[in-house]
């Protein structure tokens, strides 16, 4: 009996103490940046699925769109979260000095004017009048504060290409900053773009782990509430010195299937999805609530060859081959059938809006025979076996496409093995990992960068330094460091047209395409994605 | 009483100390974090930075006597990725995995020994052979299947639920029952089972002979027998029913820890995979724990000294 | 033989029946198959099942997001389920049944840090110890084999355990030799043949769980490439098509229930011929 009762007491007592940590665990389900938003899921005037209307709005409701996305970002800290999943959210609390517009035309955001006042210093005009949502002054000392921050050797931080040139700041006045760099960076204009300004005194009151659960801007919106995983809350900011924008409420959710995605945006639930498959257009289209675009983004697919002396594939090293290589894939056919004909055919890897785009090079046809005789004067009639890495996560629909270039280079008799990985472990693998040497043959990457901008692919993918460069073909280095060294832009012209024929005749990849992105939005949503690729919910309105 | 306590505290200390050692020494096997953490555009001087930053250029045993250190005094670290402390990522995403199992386990534990109970009373008869092959079916079928087929036939065919998301009573159904569906399966097949061991024993002939009537017979001593697996099947289930969720959380999108401890194995962050093993752990300890005091409960007769 | 098959019942019958359609698929798949499994045609993807709208006889079950015939892929996949179900099984028999005798017969400490290393096994759900290892290992057939083996040997230590230590209390007192494990080469010899039943037979319900483990994996994201084709694998990529191609997800899945529930079918009906208990009752 008493055995009874003590095990009964025990027991009891565990129980009631599991029941306590479930209960506190599910009260405190929310981070401390805000009240909860009220049952999370609910948005106003949209109904559960089944109803695929969604009402009007009035304007005098509260207006809100819903954004979904695949995953969170991993902080709210915009220096050190890079990817579009973690823009998209930080754009519109956060404003940078430059911009672009819809024409890929840089233009002045917090900075009205600036100009490049010698080699090595560029001056900065701000803005007046703009603060921070909190109240707190946008000044030159908020300028240079964050860009001291962006720089940081502290944390880790983001990429942003104005670091490499960087040496250090000055406050000239309250409204004008002076940029100092170490060597020459005839682009910094441009570099600002990137670099979010946060307000500096909530910055140090919280410090670095603060920053990273919220941060304060100048933008349209501010940061109410971040459930993980689940959804950000945004609400308009009524102070915005470029007027309160029309959406109260911007939600983005966190949904990681594409389909359930989809689901959701039909069912009323969610307003706006990107990257979406093209298979999903029909059904899409078939439904008046719905509404589909789409842009080509800055974005280009290829396939590296892994030109290294080590290269899993000696045959590489072989210029034939890798023209061959370019000749046995239907690029064409590709983008037609896999991409749905979403997506832009570039001869080579040099985009249209580059500097001395040469408009008469067109780069390689779809020639099977071609190829097959190229093969069999490098030797390789009997061709050879290659693998080709890709990661579904960096590319969507990096392994479909792979595996269809594997079938076409099976046609003329090169056995290609398609090794689709987890991003993370390709990225591991690839960047900064020439010494690692576990790069395959070949493997699909991409590059991306603001509009006009070069210099990134030719020091990141093409010359033989580039910590994702696995290209060691000859020649390419000199002419990079040559356009590199090459002050003004006018000067660069004739050496852009030289290697962009070197890229045709000695091509480090093969060639693919310019990525293509779908959105899907409610019709009630008057809004169309811009080339910057950053959904704006300061530009949307609702019928 | 008490002895059988401590000693129960000092073996669950041993392993989770174990499970700790155990996932550290995986991990490291993985691969470096830092590349994951920066973007590819960086330079080779950013990535040794990090690397400093993060405790990770210093040597094995070193790093490893600091995270126990660290642990000990409550300190779990931030996550690489996240830059949060692991703690409050855990706090965060642990109430959903907790409501999803819970639920998971009211629908499934009550069913399944009704149901059980009743095929092994009523051997053999279609009843009993429904009840045998459905359980059998629940276990044949891989879970994430099930939550597919549940998602295209009432998200897509019927559009009567939502297909994904938390918040709502809508949004924890399908989820549920398919997290709960092998559960109740392995169940039923159990209490029958035991039931039916139990009928055939000895003193419940002789209770019957007694003339005790039946259905008291059955629920006294067959119920409180089959009670008995029925708990240690469902504590040992915990595992499986914790690591179940994994798969349901990623097709339902729901924000509990399986899905965190998924990525943070994908996004090789460490502090959180190893805060995610220690928690794991915990709680199949602190289950078994109350499935013992169960047990004494259901059946005075087991002591423990 | 026949006095086996007359004891059967319907459902071991209709498990054997799948069993054995599952070993001539494995076997004869190039026989079989209408196309290779990783013949792609892209002017050709996602052909609906012959039934439907848009179906052609072509290919019966239609094809997928790179225009493979699914149910080629249905029939040689059934190759890699067999070599993963029985191989990691095999593999985790030979290593729980040793450990549980270990365990079982030394007693002592060998007793006790087999029981942690059950401990530990069963502390965290076997999906985060199989994705640590396939993270660690990399994404292969022969590492999910690997991996599931080594997740999968507890179920085989305690049950060989326990009935190790009743067998050892029963027939070897005078062959119990104080001296521990000095005299285990004999009594493995002994011991073994009586437990290798039970070994066996939670061996072929386990192969069920290891064929939904490898699907499992696969569908995560770590388990094995997409080249291989497997059903898991089918059901990982067609996941993204569900609601514009439902039979990329729903036939594999089928399958793999199909078979799976054979299996338990059949170890079941096992279980109870072997079981005396149960044998011969009303």
């Amino acid at each position: 009996m008493k055995h009874r009762r003590t095990s009964l007491i025990v027991l009891l007592l565990a129980m009631v103490m599991a029941c306590s940590v479930m209960l506190s665990a599910c009260s405190s389900n929310e981070t401390p940046a805000a009240t909860d938003a009220p049952g999370s899921t609910e948005v106003p005037g949209a109904t559960d699925a089944g109803n695929t209307e969604a009402p009007a709005e009035t304007s005098d409701e509260p207006v809100t769109v819903v954004l979904a996305q695949s995953s969170d970002p991993p902080s709210m800290d915009p220096h050190r979260t890079s990817g579009d999943v973690g823009a998209n959210v930080f754009r519109n609390i956060n404003e940078s000095l430059t911009t672009y517009n819809a024409n890929d035309e840089l233009i002045p955001w917090l900075a009205e004017s600036w100009e490049q006042t010698s080699e090595n210093e560029w001056v900065f005009h701000l803005k007046e009048g703009v603060t921070f949502s909190n109240g707190n002054p946008f000044n030159a000392e908020a300028v240079v504060w964050n860009l001291d921050r962006g720089a940081s050797t502290e944390y880790p931080r983001q990429a942003f290409e104005y670091v490499t040139y960087y040496d250090h700041a000055e406050a000239v006045d309250e409204y004008t900053v002076k940029i100092v760099t170490k060597t020459p960076d005839n682009l910094l204009d441009c570099h600002m773009c990137d670099i979010n300004i946060i307000d500096p005194i909530q910055g140090e009151e919280v410090g670095e782990e603060g920053i990273s659960l919220g941060c304060i801007g100048t933008g349209p919106y501010v940061l109410e509430s971040w459930t993980q995983d689940q959804q950000i809350v945004l609400q308009a900011n009524p102070n915005y010195w470029g007027g309160e924008p029309e959406v109260d409420t911007y939600i983005i959710k966190t949904i990681p299937e594409a389909a359930t995605r989809v689901a959701e945006l039909l069912a009323g639930t969610v307003d706006i999805i990107y990257d979406v498959n093209f298979e999903y257009i029909s059904m899409l289209e078939a439904d008046s609530s719905v509404r589909v675009e789409n842009e080509i983004t800055r974005r280009v697919y290829y396939i590296a060859f892994n030109t290294c002396d080590w290269t899993p594939t000696q045959a590489l090293k072989d210029v034939r081959v890798r023209q061959a290589i370019n000749y046995a894939v239907d690029k064409e056919a590709i983008i037609q059938s896999i991409m749905g004909g979403f997506a832009g055919n570039l001869p080579t890897i040099w985009r249209k809006d580059f500097p001395g785009y040469d408009e008469s090079i067109t780069g390689y046809t779809y020639d099977p025979e071609k190829a097959k005789s190229l093969l069999a004067e490098a030797g390789y009639a009997d061709g050879f076996d290659v693998t080709i890495q890709c990661s579904d996560g960096m590319v969507p629909k990096a392994t479909e496409v792979c595996q269809a270039v594997a079938s076409y280079l099976s046609a003329v008799g090169i056995n290609a093995t398609v090794e689709p990985m987890e991003l993370n472990t390709m990225r591991s693998v690839i960047i900064n990992g020439q010494d690692q040497e576990k790069a395959s043959g070949m493997f699909m990457w991409s590059w991306a960068s603001k509009p006009k901008l070069c210099d990134s692919w030719l020091t990141g993918i093409v010359h033989s330094t580039g910590m994702s460069s696995y290209n060691r073909i000859e020649g390419y280095d000199e002419l990079v460091d040559q356009i590199l060294a090459t002050g003004t832009l006018a000067d660069r012209d004739p050496l852009y047209a030289q290697i962009q024929q070197m890229l045709v005749d000695n091509p480090p990849y093969l060639y693919l395409f310019q990525q293509g992105s779908i959105y899907a939005m409610s019709s009630r949503l008057d809004w169309s994605p811009v080339t910057t690729q950053y959904i704006l919910a300061s530009e949307m309105s609702v019928k | 009483m008490v002895r059988y306590i401590l000693k129960r505290l000092l073996q669950t200390l041993l392993v989770l100390f174990l499970v700790v050692t155990l996932v550290f020494v995986l991990l490291r096997g993985i691969g470096d974090p830092t590349k994951l953490l920066i973007s590819p555009e960086a330079t080779p001087g950013q990535l040794e930075n990090l690397q400093r930053i993060l405790g990770l250029d210093q040597p094995l045993y070193v790093q490893y006597f600091n995270y126990l250190k660290e642990i000990i005094t409550g300190d779990f670290g931030n996550s690489f990725y996240y830059a949060q402390p692991v703690i409050d990522l855990i706090k965060q995403h642990l109430p959903a995995t907790l409501l999803l199992s819970g639920v998971a386990i009211l629908l499934a534990v009550p069913l399944a020994i009704l149901f059980g109970i009743i095929a092994a009373v009523k051997r053999n008869s279609i009843l009993d052979n429904v009840v045998t092959t459905l359980s059998i079916a629940g276990r044949s079928m891989p879970s994430f299947w099930l939550g597919l087929l549940l998602i295209l036939l009432f998200s897509v065919t019927w559009r009567v639920l939502p297909a994904s998301g938390y918040g709502s009573f809508k949004q924890l159904i399908m989820p549920a029952i398919t997290l709960a569906a092998g559960l109740c399966a392995s169940t039923a097949r159990l209490t029958r089972s035991s039931m039916l061991e139990v009928m055939k024993q000895d003193y419940m002939t002789t209770a019957r002979a007694k003339g005790v009537y039946e259905n008291k017979v059955i629920l006294h001593h067959g119920l409180r027998n089959a009670l008995l697996s029925v708990v240690t099947m469902v504590a040992l289930q915990i595992g499986s029913l914790l690591g179940g969720s994994v798969v349901v959380e990623s097709i339902f999108a729901w924000p509990g820890i399986g899905r965190l401890m998924v990525s943070s194995i994908l996004n090789y962050d460490y502090p959180l995979v190893q805060a995610c093993a220690l928690v794991m752990a915990a709680m199949y300890a602190i289950i078994n724990f109350i499935a013992d005091m169960l047990y004494t409960v259901i059946d005075p007769r087991i002591r423990y000294n | 033989m026949r006095k086996l098959l007359k004891k059967s019942t319907r459902t071991a019958k209709f498990g054997l029946v799948i069993i054995l359609l599952w070993l001539i698929c494995a076997i004869f798949a190039p026989l079989l198959a209408p196309y290779g499994p990783n013949d792609v045609d892209i002017m050709k993807r996602f052909v609906p099942p012959a039934w439907q709208e848009g179906g052609s006889s072509e290919h019966l079950l239609g094809t997928d997001e790179m225009g493979r015939d699914v149910l080629s892929r249905l029939v040689y996949g059934s190759r890699v389920s067999f070599v993963v179900g029985v191989m990691s099984v095999v593999f985790s028999m030979v290593l729980g049944t040793s450990l549980g005798l270990l365990a079982g017969y030394c007693g002592g400490w060998v007793d006790t840090v087999i029981m942690r290393a059950v401990d530990v096994m069963l502390s965290f759900p076997f999906i985060f110890m199989a994705l640590l290892l396939m993270s660690v290992l990399g994404s292969s057939l022969t590492n999910v084999i690997l991996v599931l083996g080594i997740t999968g040997w507890v179920p085989y230590t305690r049950t060989i355990r326990a009935q190790t230590l009743s067998l050892k209390e029963r027939e070897f007192v005078t062959a119990s030799d104080t001296s521990g494990c000095s005299s285990f080469r004999i009594v493995f010899r002994h011991i073994l043949p009586n437990v290798i039943d039970n070994a066996i037979i939670l061996g072929t319900l386990e192969m069920a769980t290891a064929i939904m483990a490898e699907a499992s994996l696969t569908f995560l994201g770590l388990g094995v490439p997409p080249s291989v084709p497997t059903w898991g694998n089918m059901i990982a990529t067609g996941r993204q098509y569900i609601y514009t191609s439902w039979w990329l997800t729903t036939l594999p899945g089928i399958v793999i229930f199909l078979v799976c529930l054979s299996i338990n079918f059949v170890g079941d009906w096992v279980r109870d011929i072997r079981d005396p208990r149960l044998r011969g009752s009303n």
